[in-house]
């Protein structure tokens, strides 16, 4: 169903979600007269829903609750963890206070009853992408000379950054001139930012507040990010190095370990794999020395042997497409536990009961 | 059942429980807010093979962490968001778990009439 656009009309989009056929060609005919301000792609449920999102970038959904698949309390309960910056319009059937009110604390910021006008939609929508760019819109600028200004003016805001050079976009979250979170394609967190900052020709727009959901996700401030940001493009240069997104290196190529593929006819998805180029003993290292004497490692060693686990843990990763593994913990009994970093070969350390299992957690998840 | 993954379902940053039995039945799934229908039992086959002999695993991946705690009748999975309160998602399994013993699966068909 969904409408193909040209490249132009790609920076507001908005998508329209409903399994009611004839609702959606009345919105189809009646939000053509907002073309110059917004296009629409339409979709029956949730699940299609996260498809577009995947590969649009949308500007603002409008969702019905009522769908097969995947209703639309849920379409916007991953919405608020995976796509914060996206403004959620409900629809909902006149008289359901109760849904409106569930819906809001989900993270709904407007809603429209049942029945309502096209213009009454299309005003809400265009109030919203209005906010979207009521801080301004900077051309020319890097989107990390911006992000310092955000940093120094201690500015709460949603930083829109747009590239034309590739067609790519990202949002960055600032609180209080903190770094709080970021999204670019299907990433977040500081990964996202690094992305955001490779982006050339930037076009970026302000918004004047960051919705109230985002949590802090970036452990690490704007300056060592930044750092980062110059380390990786030198080495691209240096290296002509390929692009950030393919620093992943399916597991298969580097290992001899095997992962069972899809069954036929089942969706593709994402092999879990581990990260090229790290250092698993190192990291342990690291880890080792962040923690400090609050807790003693016993002796790191070469995880030769532990394939077994590596593979297998992959495998429980691929289960829900959750990307590349980067730290395990496993116990075997009251004595026996030991922690791990993936790699060829991995690092194992037995650990004792007083690990501070989530604190090594918290630094493989930002080192690794 | 129900009532006790609810538990863990009030646990910020939790996305989905599975609980599994030591013969590899699926006892309970809600994966929705993973955007998944369900897993099948013979997507277990090979991760289950390597809790006969370890207790619990926790898993930090790039989108989520997932811990796997072993129960007398089998394991219960949790999979949340990488920085979901771990320790409180584990103080629930330890709570929930004695009490998942009394739980049994209801039996379907003519099967629940005979012992």
């Amino acid at each position: 169903m969904p409408e193909e656009l040209s490249v132009q009309d790609r920076n507001k989009l908005v998508l329209i979600v409903d399994n009611n056929e004839e609702l959606l060609e009345s919105l189809k005919v009646g939000l053509g007269k907002y073309r110059a301000k917004f296009s629409a792609l339409y979709a029956n449920d949730g699940k299609k829903a996260l498809e577009i999102l995947k590969r649009e970038s949308i500007s603002i959904v409008v969702s019905d609750v009522k769908m097969p698949k995947m209703n639309g309390l849920a379409l916007l309960s991953i919405m608020t963890n995976r796509y914060p910056d996206i403004p959620v319009i409900i629809i909902t059937a006149y008289g359901q206070d109760e849904l409106e009110w569930l819906a809001r604390k989900s993270g709904a910021v407007a809603f429209v009853s049942k029945p309502f006008s096209i213009d009454e939609l299309g005003n809400k929508i265009l109030s919203l992408l209005q906010k979207e760019s009521d801080g301004g819109v900077i051309k020319g600028v890097s989107a990390g000379v911006f992000m310092q200004l955000a940093e120094m003016e201690e500015m709460t805001c949603t930083i829109r950054v747009y590239s034309e050079a590739t067609d790519m976009q990202g949002v960055v979250f600032f609180k209080k001139g903190r770094l709080f979170d970021a999204r670019c394609d299907t990433c977040g967190g500081e990964k996202a930012v690094l992305k955001i900052l490779s982006l050339e020709q930037a076009h970026i727009r302000i918004q004047n507040s960051c919705p109230g959901f985002v949590q802090p996700k970036i452990g690490v401030g704007l300056q060592a990010v930044l750092l980062e940001a110059m380390r990786l493009k030198d080495e691209a240069i240096a290296d002509k190095a390929e692009p950030l997104e393919n620093t992943c290196l399916e597991l298969s190529e580097a290992d001899e370990l095997t992962i069972a593929s899809p069954e036929e006819g089942s969706e593709p998805k994402e092999k879990a794999t581990i990260q090229k180029g790290q250092h698993p003993i190192k990291v342990l290292h690291e880890i080792q020395e962040e923690i400090g004497k609050r807790f003693e490692m016993n002796e790191i060693n070469s995880g030769r042997g532990w394939e077994h686990v590596v593979t297998i843990s992959l495998k429980i990763g691929d289960l829900f497409d959750s990307g590349h593994l980067k730290c395990g913990y496993i116990q075997k009994n009251n004595y026996n536990s030991n922690l791990f970093i993936p790699g060829s070969p991995s690092a194992v350390v037995s650990v004792d009961q007083t690990c501070p299992r989530d604190r090594v957690f918290r630094i493989a998840g930002r080192i690794v | 059942m129900k009532i006790l993954i609810d538990n863990l379902f009030s646990v910020k940053g939790v996305l989905g429980v599975l609980v599994v039995s030591s013969d590899s039945r699926i006892l309970f799934q809600d994966l929705t807010r993973l955007e998944l229908d369900g897993l099948k039992e013979t997507d277990l086959e090979m991760p289950l093979s390597l809790f006969d002999r370890v207790e619990e695993l926790d898993l930090l991946f790039e989108r989520y962490r997932i811990y796997i705690q072993k129960y007398p009748l089998g394991l219960i999975w949790v999979i949340m968001q990488p920085d979901a309160s771990a320790a409180m998602i584990r103080l629930q399994c330890d709570i929930i778990a004695p009490k998942m013993e009394q739980e049994k699966p209801i039996k379907k068909g003519i099967g629940r009439l005979f012992k």
